[in-house]
């Protein structure tokens, strides 16, 4: 049983090494119901504009490229900043395939945000050595794939430092143009570095009004200052009235 | 910095506002029920400028009556003796024995004891106000005050007219004491020349009266009799009019510090509003000084990130997202990731669609 099903997989992965078979592969999981409303307007309006500017500034969207989003403690908003992104790039770029990968194993949640399959995850296709395509999930957006973490698995931080995860990484690379890995708190989770290192770009999210400058500058030491694009800063809002700030402003 | 100072003011508003609301709030009723009970007796006193015996007087022109009274009055107050005086007169008498016992009636005196203009426009009508613990205390310390000051102001009065008249009659003594002397060297001179009969008051020979006219020892004689006689006129009259300027000043002193609303023996508490109020502005000072450390505390020590000017050292900031709150009310298992479905269900998230979004 074991045995056909791995035959199966194996099967799945001839099938998606090229985009035109990737569709199919991906139809082995209950992809959600169309919504009826799918042509609706973000819930947040103009939200899309700031993950817009972000991606500009960060020069992504043109390339293929492995972006990390991390942050240095939790809570931050790194998975909403990479959700943001992910969904915009895979709007505004429809000929560019994106894949949201989620690596914390502390805090699973994309499967949850995106009512999907948790396994087999990141995790668990690392860990049994088969192919991170079965991992895929669908979206509603035809060019927009998410990975959850899966497990959970006794040990399954040995696992995000095996020499396994780097071909998992690669193997993302070949099926899809933007890579985004929401990777754990810099300053909470060892693995974040690792993981940031075989990125190609890193952005750092920072909590307005929660994070420390000191912990902000202990995280920013740790990643490599060259494929560090910049840091986003999530959750800003001023308590000061707004007919204040435009007093202050004129 | 203002902003900085603005946003965590705004941030922590109630934080900031409590102290100079709560403080007041608290202090002041404190303050109410713990302020010990007074009395007060009040004395409507109609005054005038000081009157003193031919002295210039020194009060300027642009002070009323009442305020120079009432300047003079508290600042007597302030003087040992004549707050001894008071207190003499008074069931705090017993205290002035010993250094401390004075002291504490200095101390009650100055803060139990008023002496002010009427009021703001107010020339002659001084008011003193006794404020004491007891009804008995407040009525004797201000019947003491109008009574030590009235004595003290009619005894110095007394002082001087004395020490005029004791001047004035040393004058005249002097003035008749030479006088006698001159008409004796006359008498002497006109008997022993002839020019009258004996030095008992026998009158002159007729032809003495023109014997100043070839005896010139003897005009000058009559001359220094006559002007003594002339000295002696003048200081009986200065001495009149010291005496009747003494008079008039001693019955003038009535009309200048007339009582005109004697002290009464208070019946009823009054409410030290004064105080209370005192406390309560002390409180809301006390909170605003809290309120600004509070303050400030809060500016430096929020050592987090709010804007790109707080990165030390600077980072490229890619951008700042606002906080994203969904407006719509959620399914309790939705809120832990509303935000993030609701970001994200454009690309397939069961976030439900909030009502007349199309």
């Amino acid at each position: 049983m074991v045995v056909s099903e791995r035959e199966e997989a194996a099967n799945r992965v001839d099938m998606i090494d090229t985009p035109q078979n990737d569709a199919a592969v991906l139809t082995q999981w209950q992809v959600p119901d169309a919504d009826p409303d799918q042509n609706r307007d973000w819930l947040f309006p103009g939200v899309d504009e700031y993950f817009r500017g972000i991606y500009t500034r960060a020069g992504l969207g043109y390339a293929s490229e492995t972006l990390a989003v991390c942050s240095s403690i939790s809570g931050e908003g790194k998975t909403t900043v990479s959700v943001g992104l992910a969904v915009t790039l895979a709007l505004d770029f429809p000929e560019s395939r994106v894949l949201l990968v989620e690596t914390d194993l502390t805090k699973p949640v994309l499967a949850a945000d995106f009512d999907v399959e948790e396994t087999p995850g990141l995790v668990d296709c690392v860990h049994a050595g088969e192919p991170i395509q079965l991992a895929y999930r669908p979206t509603f957006l035809d060019n927009l794939h998410v990975v959850p973490v899966g497990g959970p698995l006794v040990g399954a931080g040995r696992i995000l430092r095996s020499v396994r995860l780097a071909s998992a990484i690669d193997a993302m690379r070949t099926t899809h143009d933007i890579v985004i890995l929401d990777v754990p708190p810099v300053l909470v989770n060892s693995d974040s570095i690792l993981l940031t290192d075989l990125a190609d770009c890193v952005i750092c999210v920072i909590r307005s009004g929660v994070t420390p400058l000191e912990l902000v500058n202990k995280a920013i030491s740790q990643l490599d200052a060259e494929k560090l694009r910049g840091v986003v800063i999530n959750g800003s809002e001023s308590a000061v009235p707004r007919w204040i700030r435009n007093m202050w402003a004129q | 910095m203002i902003r900085k100072l603005l946003e965590a003011f705004f941030r922590h508003k109630w934080l900031v506002l409590l102290p100079p609301f709560l403080i007041p709030i608290v202090v002041t009723p404190i303050a109410f029920v713990t302020t010990p009970v007074a009395y007060e007796s009040i004395v409507g006193v109609w005054v005038d400028n000081p009157t003193y015996l031919d002295v210039k007087s020194s009060q300027s022109f642009y002070t009323s009556a009442a305020q120079t009274q009432a300047n003079q009055l508290t600042e007597l107050l302030h003087t040992r003796n004549f707050m001894l005086d008071v207190v003499g007169r008074t069931s705090l008498a017993p205290l002035v024995g010993t250094p401390a016992g004075e002291a504490r009636v200095a101390d009650l005196i100055d803060k139990g004891v008023t002496v002010s203009s009427a009021s703001s426009t107010s020339t002659h009508l001084l008011t003193i106000r006794s404020h004491f613990t007891t009804p008995q205390l407040a009525y004797q310390v201000a019947q003491a005050i109008v009574d030590a000051y009235s004595d003290r102001n009619s005894n110095q009065l007394v002082d001087q007219s004395s020490t005029a008249i004791s001047f004035y009659q040393s004058q005249l003594q002097d003035a008749q004491d030479q006088s006698t002397q001159a008409n004796q060297q006359l008498s002497q001179y006109a008997i022993a020349m002839g020019y009258a009969s004996s030095g008992d008051g026998t009158p002159l020979a007729p032809d003495a009266q023109s014997a100043s006219s070839f005896d010139p020892k003897f005009a000058e004689l009559q001359a220094s009799a006559h002007f003594a006689q002339q000295q002696v006129d003048a200081a009986r009259s200065a001495l009149q009019n010291a005496q009747q300027s003494s008079a008039a000043a001693i019955q003038g002193q009535d009309m200048s510090f007339q009582v005109l609303d004697p002290p009464q023996l208070p019946t009823a508490p009054v409410t030290s509003v004064k105080n209370i109020l005192i406390y309560g502005i002390a409180a809301l000072v006390i909170g605003l000084g809290l309120s600004t450390i509070v303050l400030v505390l809060l500016v430096a020590g929020d050592r987090s990130i709010r804007q790109d000017a707080d990165l030390h050292p600077p980072v490229r900031v890619l951008g700042i997202v606002p906080t994203l709150t969904l407006k719509q009310r959620l399914p309790k298992a939705l809120r832990g990731t509303a935000t993030r479905r609701a970001i994200g269900f454009v690309a397939g998230t069961a976030l439900p669609a909030p009502r007349g979004t199309k």
